[in-house]
């Protein structure tokens, strides 16, 4: 049959950012998708051996708007390793909070671009409502909607009060009941379950063979989760790695929708948690050494390398971010999809290309 | 159909509730208390320090000392609050609403109002009103106890003072003096003074030898003549003192040597200024200031175990320095050690990084604390740095490794 080359991307409707795909196509099937990269590379991870390692954190928040704060913590994180400081445990308990705000808020994000791409606008919108009463929370704690810039080498700037925390938790009940109708939109509606079910399949083998991560992986059945490695205040919380054996793009959706509610559980156990006392431990000097960090970040995990020499600046610095790992396994489910389709597979990922290309 | 159903009830409910959405800009964004908003400078407080300026990751603060003005680049800025964070005097803050949308990139200037500066040599008028702002005050200095360490060049963060000790002046140019008074507090000799005087020239020299030319002074001042020999100097007890070179970090004039190994401790009189820094800083207080046996020419060595002996000039009659005639036998007693709670302890690792010798390692992974016996020389540095006061010096069995 004749083959067709459909370029795709960097601009397309369906993300508003730039991912460029060759689509080899026969007919309305893809056959191959040949990836190219770097429309927006920024060289941040050589900007750290320019600039100071203290203000160098501010330029780790912005690798990504909606990762922002997950890039900050883990840099923090990997610097307090270098200096072998231990933050205070107030400190861990409010970060991990503000992790799973985070959390919270991409999903919520991811959930309405979704409905998007399947062309379901009222469901985009419901989900956004959702996701932007978070937002007023993360402003309301830390001043930034998205930037939270509240993390510091040794602890956080700000603190959240009992009434803050408490005001919080006390939205979450309607949010939980807002989003339980939700699910079932996306999880029950025949038309939804069209354009999702047994589309865009990885399998178990597969994923484990093109190193998928987050909700990507476990969606495939595999049960891991970073943060049972116990950063921040992981290690006295209990929740559960939501997993699917469906393979498919319902499954993906599944597994985000679950790790939402165990957000909410996460927090409130947080919340409940929370031990009085400082929350930042002032570290001086120019460290020497290095550390490797990985977080599980909203979209899979993220892996950081910092390399500092004694001097002001980091010798080397190195992010790995979830989408990067993605890509393999977006390769890897396009042969043989529809045409049509291809948007909705390329968002199942969750790609973030600005945190990919850095 | 019941699936299709879901659909169709979900967007006919949507289709009649209220927009969650704000008429923007006809009704007001949502600002929370913590918001960081514009970056605004209350500029009279300002000091024109610059620390805002190199810290800013977007390199949007312009800071201009000279012309006193404080500049900022709103397109640029990424609202870190990173210079609000760093800025000493307090003066930026982040609150309040972000800044007008603009159709142009615009930079908003502050400029510090100019104080009506009084009419120089005249008679100085007298406060008439108690609401008049205190004059600037000028930085000055008494040549007399100055012993020209250069510990004041050091911390003034303009590069305002210069010290030169060959030639024994001591110069401050008042253009860039911020009148920050970190010399003043840095000064061993407390030479140093702010005062509320007015006529004194923009850059002004003072000599070791002469009185500061100012037309203030009226009597001639007795000159001071540079230290005579065997006057004063830093001495040691070796009897107490471990060697742990702390005394070696202060020193500013790098005038102190000391080897563990020899077992001495010496000292260039000719680069000691005598500023009493080192006194300070030794956790033993086995220095001390003294004017007996002190030899001004050259390298004065005190050993552990020998007599303290005058390199350059070999003196064998130089009187010896009564401190170090009672030198005892140098080791420890066997089993007076550094001890540590491992309770308390947090493995922050400050006593490492704290110890002169570098006898005790941390291991934040394996959660371990170990200090090498025979380099330890027990100058309790690691005792007073540590947070969480786990550690003490005690006789304890002579464990190398603690685990948590």
């Amino acid at each position: 049959m004749k083959r067709t080359i459909v370029p795709f991307g960097p601009q397309h409707p369906v993300l508003p950012e730039p991912i460029h795909l060759d689509l080899v196509l026969e007919d309305e099937k893809v056959v191959e998708a040949i990836p190219s990269f770097g429309f927006i590379h920024r060289g941040m991870e050589d900007l750290a051996s320019k600039r100071d390692f203290n203000d160098y954190l501010y330029v780790v928040e912005r690798i990504c708007g909606i990762c922002s704060y997950m890039h900050g913590m883990s840099y923090c994180e990997g610097a307090e390793r270098i200096f072998g400081v231990e933050i205070p445990d107030r400190a861990k308990y409010l970060r991990t909070i503000w992790c799973e705000l985070s959390r919270l808020h991409s999903h919520l994000l991811w959930l309405g671009l979704l409905a998007d791409a399947f062309g379901f606008e009222a469901l985009f919108m419901q989900s956004w409502r959702i996701r932007e009463k978070i937002l007023d929370m993360v402003e309301d704690s830390t001043g930034g909607r998205l930037i939270s810039s509240v993390n510091l080498i040794g602890g956080v700037a700000r603190d959240m009060d009992r009434e803050m925390l408490a005001g919080f938790v006390a939205q979450f009940d309607k949010m939980e009941s807002e989003l339980r109708s939700l699910t079932k939109v996306f999880l029950k509606d025949s038309t939804v379950r069209a354009r999702l079910f047994e589309v865009g399949a990885l399998t178990k083998t597969d994923a484990i063979l093109y190193g998928a991560v987050g909700p990507m992986m476990r969606a495939s059945g595999i049960e891991l989760d970073t943060r049972k490695l116990g950063y921040a205040a992981y290690g006295d919380i209990d929740f559960d790695i939501i997993t699917s054996s469906g393979c498919d793009s319902l499954a993906r959706c599944e597994v985000r929708i679950g790790e939402i509610f165990q957000s909410f559980r996460i927090i409130r156990q947080a919340v409940d948690k929370i031990p009085d006392g400082e929350i930042y431990i002032p570290v001086k000097g120019n460290p020497k050494g290095e550390a490797t960090v990985r977080v599980e970040q909203p979209r899979g995990e993220a892996l950081y390398y910092m390399k500092a020499n004694g001097t002001r600046n980091l010798e080397r610095f190195r992010v790995r971010t979830p989408t990067f790992s993605n890509i393999y396994s977006l390769l890897k489910i396009l042969p043989g999809a529809q045409f049509a389709d291809v948007p909705l597979l390329i968002l199942t990922i969750d790609p973030c290309i600005s945190c990919t290309e850095r | 159909m019941a699936g299709i159903f879901k659909f169709t009830k979900f967007a006919l409910k949507n289709l009649f509730t209220k927009p969650a959405t704000r008429a923007y800009p006809a009704v007001p964004a949502r600002q929370a208390p913590r918001t960081r908003g514009a970056v605004q400078v209350k500029i009279d407080d300002c000091i024109f320090c610059g620390l805002c300026n190199r810290r800013c990751p977007a390199d949007a603060i312009s800071v201009d000392r000279a012309a006193k003005s404080w500049t900022i680049k709103r397109m640029s800025c990424v609202q870190c609050g990173n210079c609000v964070l760093n800025c000493p005097k307090k003066c930026l803050t982040m609150e309040g609403a972000y800044s007008a949308p603009d159709i142009e990139k615009r930079n908003e200037l502050f400029r510090k109002a100019e104080a009506p500066i009084p009419a120089v040599h005249t008679l100085a008028p007298a406060p008439a009103d108690g609401k008049a702002i205190a004059p600037d005050r000028v930085l000055v200095i008494d040549m007399t106890s100055c012993v020209l360490c250069g510990l004041c060049a050091r911390r003034c963060p303009t590069g305002a003072l210069n010290v030169d000790r060959a030639a024994g002046t001591w110069t401050v140019d008042r253009t860039a003096c911020l009148q920050c008074g970190n010399c003043v507090n840095g000064c061993p000799k407390k030479s140093l003074a702010l005062v509320p005087e007015k006529d004194h020239p923009t850059v002004e020299t003072y000599t070791k030898n002469a009185a500061p030319q100012v037309e203030s002074v009226q009597a001639p001042a007795a000159p001071i003549t540079a230290q005579p020999a065997g006057t004063e100097g830093i001495t040691v007890d070796l009897s107490t003192c471990i060697l742990c070179g702390l005394c070696v970090r202060r020193c500013p004039t790098s005038a102190i040597a000391v080897d563990r190994k020899a077992g001495t401790w010496a000292i260039n009189r000719q680069s000691c200024v005598v500023c009493g820094n080192c006194l300070d800083v030794c956790h033993k207080h086995s220095l001390s200031k003294t004017t007996e046996g002190i030899d001004t020419s050259g390298v004065q060595v005190y050993t552990k175990t020998a007599e303290p002996k005058a390199e350059p000039a070999p003196a064998p009659t130089a009187p010896e320095p009564s401190a170090s005639t009672e030198t005892t036998a140098p080791d420890t007693p066997v089993g007076n050690g550094i001890a540590i709670n491992m309770d308390t302890c947090v493995l922050c690792g400050l006593c490492a990084k704290k110890c002169p010798t570098a006898a005790i390692a941390v291991d934040r992974a394996a959660k371990t604390w170990s200090i090498k016996r025979e380099d330890c020389v027990l100058c309790g540095n690691c005792i007073a740095a540590c947070p969480k006061k786990s550690l003490s010096e005690d006789e304890i069995p002579l464990l190398e490794t603690y685990t948590k």
